[in-house]
């Protein structure tokens, strides 16, 4: 198992958004996470990657129980994300987006930077190849020169995931990686996320359009209220009660 | 890409330098070369604040104490202890740093305005220390009498800091010390690092970067030089009271730099230069110097949000953009 989650608790005051959920999540596989709006979708990611302490609960990742880490720890051991809304550096270059991503696996000390280390030529060209690399699998060679301010939804959303694989993650959590993206272009993103896997990269999904976690994921989990309602392969939930009643709908009822 | 890297003005670099080298022999002694001197104690207030403001992104207004910190550091040791200027030197260097450390650290944890009103309070805090702790500080009445550097009888150049002119050397000399490793910074993995962190903190986290470990070191270095200056100011000046370490300095510096330009090297230059010489030149019309000053500085802001600096910088990117819609 790659990541394992046990009884997990978030309380926000008295609210619970995540109540006692467990699941696994296998090496190499996409997981597609569904739920109404509220279900507690995005805090189950923030509490993955340590964005916000756990109520209760433990999360093994690689073995490892990762509860209580601090965010760039997580993110060292190999769970990389994307936000729900696009976050990228639009003030900066494509380019530099990526070697922002980067920097963490340099020298980056001030000690460094006083003794000029973590800038010399060959460092710099060895970033700069590994962020065409990245550049190319995300498709924005053209825009590699351009401020991502300057790039259109789908384009920041590309650099987004981007950014998120510069740190060479295991895991990935995509948080409605097409949300706000009109039909014709899904298609790309689509492409870059099967790529992604096709790297053999792990994926978590949330997503709100369901004709794309049908094609793409193997497994799909559904939850409402902060609990799992049902979880199977997409035929199974399909034909699940519950989550056609909380989700789905009367028209994905198989 | 590597253009960015690349120190592209060195030109205007020297020709500024030059000009800072030759202002003693323009004005070899007297009020303007004591201005000069002022100029550049400022500049390394204002540089500091730079680091951790203009750079991090995290506006401390501790840094008014940070600088007093390294002044009364300088100042007891070399009054009450008799320690040489060398000697004390790098000793106030590490307590600012220290001192630094026990403000950033748990300070650095907020964010935005609770940042600030943090580091405001330590400051309170640090003038409240200074003016209780009479029996090495002499209290409100202040320390009189710090001595400066002493000369190094073997080193060229260094042999007697007792003129003016001499001591204006020796504050260009740190400052330009200063300045190279705001260069170094600027233009390293830490430095990118800061950029990003100012915008997105948490999309920063979520690439492995240690933010706050990042930030800490930042106001570590930020603290040095803020009493490195302090230092150098207290050996300067003679007198120290406790207003020299009090938030308003931290202020000033805060200002000079928004005039100079935010996160720029030449406008922690650029900033304290126009508003002392302004507020000099106005001292005849004292009745009215504050207004005008005032005047000035909320005409500035209005119409370079970037400040001078970043003002010019602006003018000059539009220029040849235009040349070359006039050309096709």
């Amino acid at each position: 198992m790659l990541l394992e989650v046990r009884n997990l608790v978030k309380e926000f005051g008295g609210l619970r958004a995540i109540d006692n959920l467990s699941f696994d999540v296998k090496e190499g596989e996409i997981l597609g996470i569904i739920g109404p709006n509220g279900s507690g979708k995005t805090t189950l990611f923030n509490l993955l990657t340590g964005f916000l302490p756990t109520t209760s609960g433990k999360i093994f990742f690689k073995e490892n129980l990762i509860t209580g880490l601090p965010t760039h720890v997580i993110a060292q051991q190999g769970i990389g994300r994307t936000f729900q809304t696009t976050r990228i550096f639009v003030d900066q270059t494509v380019l530099n987006n990526l070697m922002i991503g980067l920097v963490s696996k340099t020298k980056h000390s001030i000690w460094d930077a006083l003794m000029r280390r973590g800038m010399t030529k060959r460092e710099e060209q060895r970033l700069l190849k590994r962020c065409e690399e990245i550049i190319k699998f995300v498709e924005l060679e053209e825009k590699a020169y351009h401020f991502a301010g300057e790039l259109g939804q789908e384009e920041q959303k590309r650099l987004a995931i981007g950014i998120a694989i510069t740190t060479e993650p295991k895991l990935l959590l995509l948080d409605e990686p097409t949300g706000g993206i009109n039909i014709e272009e899904i298609n790309r993103l689509t492409d870059i996320i099967r790529k992604i896997y096709n790297k053999g990269i792990t994926i978590c999904l949330i997503e709100h359009k369901m004709k794309l976690v049908m094609e793409l994921c193997e497994r799909i989990m559904v939850l409402n209220f902060g609990t799992k309602i049902a979880e199977g392969t997409p035929q199974e939930v399909k034909n699940n009660e519950a989550a056609i009643k909380a989700y789905l709908g009367e028209e994905y009822a198989a | 890409m590597g253009r960015t890297y690349l120190p592209s003005k060195i030109l205007p670099i020297m020709i500024g330098v030059f000009f800072l080298i030759i202002i003693p022999i323009i004005f070899p002694k007297g009020f303007f070369l004591h201005l000069a001197i002022l100029i550049l104690l400022w500049t390394m207030l204002c540089l500091s604040l730079n680091i951790i403001f203009g750079y991090g992104g995290q506006l401390s207004l501790a840094h008014g104490g940070l600088f007093g910190i390294g002044a009364y550091t300088y100042a007891v040791l070399a009054t009450k202890m008799g320690l040489d200027f060398w000697a004390a030197f790098p000793i106030a260097g590490v307590i600012s740093g220290i001192v630094g450390l026990l403000i950033g650290i748990p300070s650095l944890r907020l964010r935005g305005p609770y940042f600030v009103i943090v580091t405001l309070g330590f400051n309170i805090i640090l003038v409240a220390i200074i003016e209780n702790l009479s029996s090495l500080t002499e209290g409100v009445n202040g320390l009189a009498g710090i001595p400066g550097p002493r000369g190094i009888p073997w080193l060229p150049f260094a042999r007697d800091f007792s003129s003016k002119i001499s001591q204006y050397y020796l504050i260009l000399f740190f400052l330009l010390g200063f300045w190279l490793i705001m260069h170094f910074l600027k233009n390293s993995q830490i430095g990118r690092c800061l950029v990003a962190i100012k915008k997105d903190e948490e999309l920063c986290q979520s690439v492995g970067i240690n933010t706050m470990w990042v930030k800490v070191q930042t106001f570590l270095l930020s603290s040095i030089l803020a009493g490195l200056s302090g230092v150098l100011y207290a050996s300067y000046i003679g007198i120290l009271t406790p207003h020299d370490a009090s938030f308003h300095m931290g202020f000033d510096a805060l200002v000079y730099l928004c005039v100079g330009g935010i996160g720029t090297i030449i406008g922690t230059l650029i900033g304290p230069a126009i508003m002392i010489l302004i507020s000099e030149f106005l001292r005849p019309v004292v009745e009215i110097r504050l207004f005008i000053n005032g005047l000035a500085l909320i005409i500035l802001i209005i119409f370079m949000p970037q400040g001078i600096t970043g003002g010019i910088t602006n003018l000059w990117k539009k220029l040849p953009k235009g040349r070359k819609i006039y050309a096709a």
